[in-house]
């Protein structure tokens, strides 16, 4: 169920991006992409968290707001101010997607070995 | 516990529907335009400052064509005049092809080779770099070289032309003297990299008049 609202979710999203035509500006284009680093992580992490039953709602959007936001601020800040701070941003959110990738692998095997137990 | 599961649900598509159009979006705008984004800062500053001296170059080259071309329709009227500028750029193209002699300033090298270790290339690197200091004529041993001169390396020295020469070699080249002179000597130019060379030495001399015969081939073509 949650697997299909996620396929469904970007299947749609993809066709909207085709079909809609939204210029981003270059210069905004960069943030972006650091932000979508950043959105994918959090949307990684809570399937994750839903897979542990820890999930939360509020949490999940509210983090897939701010990191978001917070990962293109620190990027286009680190550009203000001459020092390229996105390398962070870039570094952090990469390693967290491998570790939420990590745990999600880790939370599914139980799962399903858990299921085959049951049966 | 059944709201939940809907507001699980929603959250999630909405989310990955967020992620998915803007990974489309990105991936259309990235993928038209994506040479120049994916480089680094230093190397487009590099791109931009060659495109500036391009653009002010290209800039430059259009003014004086407009001149030019300002010049022609003012003496399309006067046959005379039109007559002389003709004559003027032909005698110039002479001068270039190798057709007519050329007496002028200049400089004069002398390469002195005892154990024949010069090689074509490094003979051609110095003829080369004569004309991209702006040599309006250059002679080897009296040899004028043209647009076609051909360097062959033989034991006792080169065939040029299909004329045999032998060290040592004098380059005689016409333009404006300072510039050819420290065009060649600069540290690191090709008159020191020849030098280095074992057995060979250069000298520059900066010459107050020089005269280039006109090639025999390119005459009798013409």
């Amino acid at each position: 169920m949650i697997w299909m609202s996620i396929l469904a979710g970007v299947t749609a999203g993809v066709l909207l991006g085709v079909f809609v035509t939204l210029e981003i500006p270059a210069v905004i284009a960069r943030y972006v992409s650091i932000a979508l680093l950043a959105s994918f992580d959090t949307l990684i992490g809570g399937l994750k968290s839903y897979l542990k039953k820890e999930f939360d709602e509020w949490i999940f959007v509210s983090g897939f707001l701010a990191n978001s936001l917070l990962a293109a601020f620190i990027s286009y800040l680190g550009d203000r101010l001459g020092i390229e701070l996105y390398l962070a941003v870039l570094l952090v959110f990469g390693m967290r997607i491998f570790q939420n990738l990590a745990e999600l692998r880790h939370a599914l095997i139980l799962k399903l070995r858990r299921v085959k137990k049951n049966k | 516990m059944k709201i939940r599961w809907d507001i699980v649900i929603l959250t999630f598509f909405i989310t990955s529907l967020v992620v998915g159009f803007f990974l489309t979006v990105q991936l259309r705008v990235f993928g038209s335009k994506g040479a120049l984004e994916a480089l680094s800062m230093s190397d487009l500053t590099t791109l931009y400052n060659d495109l500036n001296t391009e653009v002010i170059e290209l800039k430059a080259y259009v003014q004086e064509l407009k001149i030019r071309a300002n010049e022609y329709s003012s003496i399309t009227g006067n046959r005379e005049r039109l007559l002389k500028t003709m004559k003027e750029e032909i005698e110039m193209l002479r001068v270039i092809s190798g057709a007519a002699s050329v007496e002028g300033k200049g400089v004069e090298v002398t390469v002195f080779d005892d154990k024949n270790n010069l090689q074509s290339l490094d003979l051609i690197d110095l003829v080369n770099e004569l004309r991209a200091a702006g040599a309006i004529a250059i002679s080897v041993n009296n040899i004028r070289i043209i647009f076609n001169s051909s360097f062959l390396k033989t034991n006792q020295g080169f065939i040029i032309d299909g004329i045999a020469i032998g060290a040592p070699y004098t380059v005689s080249a016409i333009g404006d003297p300072e510039t050819l002179y420290s065009s060649l000597t600069f540290p690191g130019g090709v008159a020191k990299s020849i030098d280095a060379i074992e057995g060979v030495s250069v000298s520059v001399v900066k010459k107050d008049s020089i005269f280039i015969s006109s090639k025999k081939s390119a005459k009798s073509k013409n």
